[in-house]
């Protein structure tokens, strides 16, 4: 399975339009005969990267799916839809991610409703993060060590959500996408105002000993719109 | 009168060498631009979890152009060659802005010498917002009716706002303070729509602003919070 990342930045006057032709055009058109649906769909809270932006996943089965769903775009059903949307924003930033080995994001693209049950209510971070020269495998067998060692955690107020990386044609290569859920308000806050205190950051932590594998990257605080199919 | 000018820069820190470039801008920057007049307000950096990592934010009053160029002199061939040679190697670059006030900017006049010029006693850290606005004729933005207004209960209360120092056709930098996290943390945890948190004044400009937005942390030794 592949995943379309895309961000698409807005002007703020034009995003309850834009988000209207997501929910109501864009979602329902992707499917198609199967194997492309959209997935999860996010949007900046304040203080995050860009105000406003739409962020979406959606998720193609496979290659000629991909190829197939580009096609479609083009010179297809969903050209019209493709027009409309590109009209409303500012512009669009495209990625094309596959799961990283540890990742447990893959819906089930034959059975996901195509509305949430309930209204999605997801908090996330979202971040690309570019390895260190050669160090992508590395980062990522370090990444799944931290991803195995939390599952041993009852409880955790940060949960590894995904884990993507850019593929050939996809956009910049190498590069990661890692999004973890928030699970309640306050954590957030004290990450923000607290975390990572100059005097924690020593040899043997993860914040010191990961900077061997990367040390730039980007994030974003976004939120699920509620009728984003996934959370 | 002169306007005060403020050198904004943004530093893309080594993840390594992060506590070494504090170091050195505490230590030795801070109280060598204060030996000539200017000062050093903020030491701010980006909070993981929202923005880019390891950006470091200084913001760096100067009294007026002669002194912005004995700086840049300072700098390139003077007695702070030295430094900005061996803060380069920390670095992977910087991006320097020269500033002036809004004229709303609820920072107003400041006397420097009320600055200290070298790190005083620790204080409470504080969170604050820099949004970076585009898309706004900076001749003719309107003074937002509530900018530097701290009372009440707002999540972000106005600090001060700048322009390029040079031509109008750049960008707007509002920085704010962040309320209390007792206070933030309910307008984190709302889901604001297309909206913002309350005190911005983001509403009160044109329509066709867009914002990017970093969220900061003063250090325990920040001349201003």
């Amino acid at each position: 399975m592949f995943f379309v990342h895309e961000i698409h930045s807005l002007m703020p006057a034009r995003a309850p339009k834009y988000e209207t032709l997501l929910r109501e055009m864009w979602g329902p058109a992707l499917p198609g005969g199967g194997g492309t649906r959209l997935v999860w769909c996010v949007r900046s809270v304040p203080g995050s990267h860009t105000l406003p932006e739409i962020v979406t996943l959606t998720a193609v089965a496979d290659g000629p799916t991909l190829v197939e769903l580009g096609e479609r775009t083009r010179a297809g059903d969903l050209r019209a839809a493709a027009a409309a949307l590109a009209a409303e924003r500012v512009g669009i930033t495209r990625r094309v991610l596959a799961p990283l080995k540890f990742s447990r994001y893959e819906p089930d693209l034959a059975t996901l409703p195509a509305t949430p049950a309930e209204p999605s209510d997801g908090l996330y971070i979202h971040d690309f993060v570019l390895p260190r020269i050669g160090m992508q495998r590395p980062y990522e067998g370090a990444m799944e060590q931290v991803f195995l060692r939390a599952l041993d955690v009852e409880y955790s107020d940060f949960v590894m959500w995904g884990g993507f990386e850019t593929v050939a044609g996809g956009g910049e290569v190498p590069e990661n996408l890692m999004i973890t859920q928030i699970q309640n308000p306050a954590a957030g806050t004290q990450l923000l105002s607290h975390g990572n205190p100059r005097e924690s950051i020593k040899p043997g932590s993860w914040l010191h000993d990961s900077l061997k594998l990367r040390d730039t990257w980007t994030s974003r605080l976004v939120r699920t719109l509620p009728w984003s199919p996934t959370a | 009168m002169n306007p005060v000018l403020f050198l904004h820069d943004v530093h893309a820190v080594i993840g390594e060498r992060e506590f070494d470039f504090e170091d050195a801008v505490r230590d030795e920057y801070g109280p060598a631009v204060a030996e000539d007049g200017a000062r050093l307000l903020w030491y701010l950096h980006a909070t993981h979890g929202a923005g880019e990592a390891y950006k470091i934010i200084t913001v760096t009053a100067v009294p007026d152009g002669a002194a912005w160029e004995r700086l840049v002199h300072r700098l390139r061939r003077g007695d702070l060659a030295d430094w900005s040679a061996r803060v380069d190697a920390m670095r992977y670059g910087s991006t320097s802005s020269l500033l002036v006030q809004t004229d709303w900017s609820p920072l107003g006049a400041i006397d420097l010498d009320e600055v200290p010029g070298a790190a005083g006693p620790e204080r409470e850290v504080v969170v604050l917002r820099e949004d970076t606005v585009r898309g706004v004729d900076l001749l003719e933005s309107p003074v937002p009716a509530h900018a530097g207004d701290t009372g009440g209960d707002d999540v972000l209360s106005c600090v001060a706002a700048f322009t390029p120092a040079l031509g109008a056709d750049g960008s707007l930098r509002v920085l704010y303070r962040v309320a209390p996290r007792e206070q933030w943390t309910a307008a984190f945890g709302a889901d604001h729509g297309w909206g913002d948190w309350s005190g911005s004044v983001t509403p009160a400009l044109p329509e066709g602003a867009c914002l990017t937005s970093r969220m900061l942390r003063t250090t325990s030794w920040s001349p201003l919070a």
